[in-house]
């Protein structure tokens, strides 16, 4: 590309909403509204990955398109977080807006011009919170997902959408403007600058008494993060079509709140102001009890998507654990966790759509025996949730692996027992799902005694571009575990800063 | 040697071709040419370390190859050719698939070189193998096949977590020898021992074995346990904690097995007990007993199989496997029983190969002088063979003839379960026949001769009198066949009393919550409502809760912000 | 019907036959009772003292079933539960395997 990187940057932020303009503009022609679907995700993510070389080999491109103040500026800086991001974003884009064309029309779904505006409107926002150079762009673009996401999530305009719209915009933006704001504004006082500098522009300028608090208003401010007690407009926004929950509820909206987390953990605080100052101990315990406790709501969840929420409310946590242990291999494993908890869930997802599309089941106690009518669903819910769980050789292993170093780094060895115990929490509330799928008779078949005996050619899968997107993605979740390598490099210098660059020094009293 | 392709990768590869092709016959064959081939393989390794990689900077191993390695490979690939011969009419591609990926795991692991290579071969054997459970088809078996897969996963993740301790400590991920005393090294054992059936984390084994498929419970008690011996030997011999172990292994599952009715648990029992003798053997450590811990397992996966299969062959032809309902079978099941009765034999009688791996540690412990763990051990030999060699075939196969009065008697095993279970009695039989040979297969070059007269006129004794006190026992009517009915065991703890615990907990957090949530509601109404009375129009603000409240809570906000930062520019 | 003249049995179930009653039990005890005069006759090369008592290893073996046969009682009397004890989470109070599904598995 020959692009200067500024321009590459604003093109990155506006092709989405190129495609907005496009979308609405073939409202009346399906096969053209969602061929720009796809063509413009393929081209953000062309955009997008065009970055990669140069991030990888130390270069920070970057863009301002104004300034507010004077060092306050709507600005864009990529670094290996962000590139981690957006390439999760606009990657998982693409295989989602092949699901959706399956998913909305085998539903037969209504609006589904406002549905395609607002989901690439929505994947706008978060390529600019993924490119934000500071705090002040960060949140302006994390208000913009809010609302963008807002009709997705009321998409059916029943009274249970609408209602669950409203606990989804009310928290989200309520803890945004309540306590991120306030936190945002204190930091700007503070620091003087907005700017996400690696080693934190706090230290020095804060007492670390007070610390906690200010981390607080960043951890319960970040509302999309999903910190428990801040977590129900998640399972809340599962009534939105299944597309959303998987690429915005699986992907870019919550992973916007935990990419969050760690820019703030790591640029805005700094990991070794936090470690020193062990300002983020009360955040690691807390998102170690959101961890267990969100799992175990999920056990006795019998909706599919409202238990898949609760698992995403849990493995976010993972993320903010890891910012929270306040080391290197920590924050390694947090961000590569991005990546690894993406790439299974959206699977997931897409497995849930898949099953409602084609038999308008959503309970899993009505799911026995599909398995064997949808061998490829199932099985891509299998590889999907055997990554979530963090089994070998699937991407989820790494990224548990860096938590359980990082938590022995960080000489918190109660942690691991943490991640174990999710490990079997998730195995406990995902397997059954596949197990009594594949295995338990579906009650029509008990009664004539030919329970295992396969249906012959009895295979009903939805419709194909419902069953391939959650099939790539699990292919994904295998590649990813023999890839991590490079995820590990790209976030390297994030990590594993230059020791010069450590700002603890001034510190030291 | 880098040409070799590694084994546990013919397994996976095979599995991956094995659905396109059709079933029937071709598929059976290439099902039986896969742990052949992988076998051949194995048999031209010759010693070292190739296939090493890098995965995220760490340098990993694929193939660590010496005598320990090379025999349970041989007969983990031998075992695996049995167990699909004895399957060659099962046509269902699930099974087919995971027995493969299964094989090819616990291949995979017994040459992994580092942790990280035996962690992923460590989860595969626990995800891969529980489908032979579920394979079952009924509700009972989905959640023994659950509640197996947790606490094989578990294992997995208590060794992953000792590894992440242990590199912290050491920086090394070597699968090496460890010296126990640090946390991760601890955790490793334990993982290790769940896997090994250690006493309390045992009651997995006895289980979900009875709860497999008949071909599919063949497969299970080939190769999980076996591995588990094989990394405690690896890692842990000479720990001495292991002969206490190793001891309360060899007598508490005996006695189940002695009183227990489903034939197939009493086997998982015995099975229990062997590995108990193994553990002996790894605690004591030196080269003779790691000699016997490896002729042991290569003996004990021949001989159990060899009973699975005939259990397995019953119950393919019954419906059951339990002595309540069985008994007189040798009228029409004549061959299943002859070889099942070899199957006993084999495991301690001179001329097969379970004697030759039972003198091995019966004396690796007497030379290290440890009389009471000697003691144990006898009786464990004498235990078992009560239990699996005596009782189990007389239950099975003779007394009350149970099909009298059926419309049809059961018929005998199908082909290919006798030819299987033939090979299997005949490789028994080869190995105690030949033990110089057997002996050449071990780990460490130490002369021992197990056919002195002293070693088989003892050994004759103790079984010979085994028998008839059963025999006799049995006339006297103090051992009778059991009435249906299952025993508890320590499971009972985690499966009742933590359930109702649980249950309980749930309970009272869901009221109290409940409690807690109504009783903030209502507070938080009354005062909003008293602050909407105050300051709030009827307006349109006041009209729709969430929405109104919310602005007024921003402007709260945004109020006290403001102050906030007005103090601090003072 | 008399298993061991039974001539619509397979020759080896007629064998098998003979073994299924009392000659088994008394080739057995004469087998034994050899076996237990040869420690008179050879003097076996011990580790252990008590490995040199006479009978030491058919009575312990004896010994060693019996203890088991009681101890084993012992459990049946205190552990021993219906088979529906765990049910439905269990397969053994499941029906005995269908015929097809046997085939299946």
């Amino acid at each position: 590309m020959d692009m200067s990187p500024s321009f590459a940057i604003s093109l990155a932020v506006l092709l989405p909403l190129i495609g907005t303009v496009l979308i609405g503009m073939s409202d009346r022609r399906p096969n053209q509204r969602e061929a720009v679907s796809i063509l413009t995700s393929i081209a953000l993510f062309y955009v997008v990955a065009g970055f990669l070389p140069d991030v990888m080999s130390g270069a920070r491109p970057s863009a301002t398109w104004f300034e507010v103040l004077p060092s306050l500026s709507l600005a864009f800086e990529i670094e290996p977080l962000g590139m981690l991001f957006a390439l999760v974003a606009s990657g998982l884009w693409i295989v989602t807006a092949l699901y959706c064309i399956g998913y909305m029309r085998g539903n037969k779904e209504s609006h589904q011009t406002r549905f395609y505006m607002c989901f690439a409107l929505a994947i706008s926002a978060a390529i600019g919170i993924a490119f934000a150079a500071n705090m002040f762009t960060l949140f302006i673009f994390y208000e913009v997902l809010t609302i963008s996401t807002y009709p997705l999530v009321a998409h059916k305009q029943n009274e249970a959408a609408k209602s669950g719209a409203r606990t989804y915009l009310g928290i989200l933006i309520g803890t945004s403007i309540g306590f991120q704001l306030i936190a945002i504004i204190w930091t700007w006082i503070l620091a003087g600058t907005l700017d996400f500098k690696l080693g934190g522009i706090l230290a020095g300028k804060i007492d670390p008494t007070i610390l906690p608090v200010l981390l607080g208003l960043y951890a319960f401010g970040i509302g999309k993060a999903a910190l428990m007690p801040f977590h129900r407009w998640l399972p809340a926004a599962m009534v939105a079509p299944t597309p959303v929950s998987a690429l915005l509820h699986a992907v870019a909206v919550v992973k916007a709140g935990v990419f969050t987390m760690l820019k703030v953990g790591v640029y805005i605080f700094g990991i070794d102001l936090l470690a020193v100052t062990q300002a983020s101990d009360w955040l690691m315990w807390l998102a170690a009890a959101s961890i267990l406790i969100a799992s175990t709501i999920a056990l006795t969840k019998d909706n599919l998507k409202a238990r898949l929420a609760y698992s995403t409310v849990s493995q976010l946590s993972y993320i903010t654990l890891g910012m929270a242990l306040a080391t290197s291999l920590g924050v390694m494993g947090g961000a590569m966790h991005i990546a690894m908890h993406a790439m299974g869930k959206i699977t997931l997802f897409m497995c849930a759509g898949a099953i409602y599309v084609a038999t308008h089941k959503t309970e899993i106690s009505d799911m026995d025996g599909l398995g064997r009518i949808m061998p490829f669903t199932f099985g891509a819910f299998l590889i999907g949730a055997l990554s979530i769980i963090g089994l070998p050789p699937l991407g989820g292993a790494w990224s548990k692996w860096y938590l359980m170093l990082g938590a022995a780094d960080a000489g918190h060895q109660i942690m691991i027992v943490v991640f174990m115990v999710s490990s079997l929490l998730n195995v406990a509330y995902l397997l059954p799902i596949v197990a009594r799928a594949f295995f338990v008779p579906a009650p029509r078949f008990a009664s004539a005694g030919a329970a295992a005996v396969p249906v012959r050619g009895g295979i009903q899968e939805a419709p194909i571009l419902c069953v391939l997107p959650p099939v790539i993605t699990a292919i994904g979740c295998l590649l990813l575990f023999f890839y991590a390598g490079e995820i590990y490099s790209l976030i390297y210098p994030v990590a594993f800063p230059d020791p010069s660059s450590a700002a603890v020094q001034s510190l030291a009293p | 040697m880098p040409d070799i392709f590694p084994p546990a990768l013919i397994f996976i590869a095979a599995a991956i071709v094995l659905p396109v092709l059709p079933k029937g016959n071709l598929r059976a064959l290439f099902l039986l040419a896969v742990p052949l081939v992988a076998a051949h393989e194995i048999w031209q390794l010759s010693e070292g370390v190739t296939h090493t990689y890098e995965l995220l900077g760490y340098s990993l191993t694929l193939m660590r190859v010496d005598q320990l390695s090379i025999v349970f490979g041989l007969i983990f690939s031998f075992a695996a050719f049995l167990a699909l011969l004895y399957a060659w009419h099962v046509k269902d591609t699930v099974q087919q698939v995971t027995t493969l990926l299964y094989a090819g795991s616990a291949i995979g692991a017994v040459f992994a070189g580092d942790f990280v290579t035996l962690f992923i071969f460590w989860e595969g054997t626990a995800v891969a193998s529980v489908f032979l459970i579920w394979a079952r088809g009924t509700e009972g078996a989905y959640y023994t096949g659950m509640r197996y897969l947790i606490i094989q996963i578990a294992s997995g993740v208590i060794l992953v977590a000792g590894m992440a301790l242990h590199y912290h400590e050491t920086g090394s991920l070597a699968f090496g020898a460890l010296t126990l005393g640090s946390l991760g090294t601890w955790a490793i054992l334990i993982a290790f021992g769940i896997k090994a059936a250690f006493p309390l984390l045992h009651t997995w084994l006895p289980d979900a074995y009875p709860a497999a498929t008949p071909t599919g419970t063949v497969v299970l008690s080939i190769f999980t346990t076996k591995l588990a011996i094989y990394s405690l030997a690896r890692s842990f011999a000479g720990t001495e904690i292991l002969i206490y172990i190793g001891t309360v292994m060899v007598f508490w599952p005996l006695i189940y097995a002695a009183a227990e009715n489903d034939l197939r648990r009493v086997l998982a029992y015995a099975l229990n007990n062997q590995l108990g003798f193994m553990v002996i053997a790894v605690g004591i450590g030196t080269p003779l007993a790691l000699n016997g811990v490896a002729a042991h397992a290569v003996a004990h996966i021949l001989y159990k199989s060899l009973l699975f299969m005939a259990m397995g062959a019953v119950l393919y032809r019954t419906g059951t496997a339990k002595a309540s309902g069985l008994g007189g079978l040798y009228r029409s099941m004549p061959i299943t029983a002859l070889l099942c009765i070899v199957g006993g034999l084999a495991m301690s009688t001179p001329l097969f190969a379970g004697f030759v791996s039972k003198s091995l540690i019966l004396s690796s412990v007497a030379k290290a002088y440890e009389p009471l763990i000697w003691a144990a051990l006898l009786f464990g030999s004498a235990g078992i063979f009560y239990v699996a060699g005596v009782r189990l075939p007389y239950l099975a196969f003779f007394g009350e003839d149970k099909f009298a009065g059926a419309p049809e008697r059961p018929k005998e095993a199908p082909w290919n379960m006798l030819l299987a279970m033939g090979l299997t009695a005949a490789s028994c039989f080869a190995l105690g026949l030949m033990p110089a040979t057997f002996m050449s297969f071990l780990p460490y070059d130490v002369a021992y001769d197990a056919y002195t007269p002293d070693h088989i006129l003892t050994q004759l004794q103790v079984l010979s009198f085994t028998a008839i006190a059963f025999f006799a026992l049995w006339r006297f009517g103090l051992i009778k066949r059991p009435a249906p009915g299952i025993l508890v065991d320590s499971d009972w703890l985690n499966r009742r009393l933590a359930l109702a615990i649980v249950k309980l907990g749930a309970y009272i957090s869901r009221n109290m919550w409940g409690l807690m949530s109504r009783t903030a509601t209502r507070r938080l109404d009354a005062f909003l409502a008293s602050i909407y009375r105050a300051h709030g129009p009827q307006g349109p603000l006041a009209r729709s809760w969430p929405a109104g409240s919310m602005v007024l809570w921003i402007a709260v906000l945004l109020g006290f912000t403001l102050i906030l930062s007005f103090s601090q520019s003072l | 019907m008399n298993a061991k003249t039974d001539t619509s049995l397979p020759a080896i179930a007629r064998l098998l036959g003979r073994l299924d009653g009392r000659m088994l039990f008394w080739l057995l005890v004469l087998a034994g009772v050899l076996l237990a005069l040869s420690d008179f006759a050879y003097h076996r090369h011990e580790i252990f003292d008590f490995e040199a008592v006479p009978l030491f290893y058919a009575g312990f073996a004896a010994a060693s079933v019996l203890v088991l046969v009681l101890a084993g009682g012992i459990f049946r009397a205190l552990f021993k539960r219906g088979e529906n004890f765990y049910a439905p989470f269990s397969t053994d109070s499941e029906p005995p395997l269908k015929a097809q599904e046997r085939d299946h598995a």
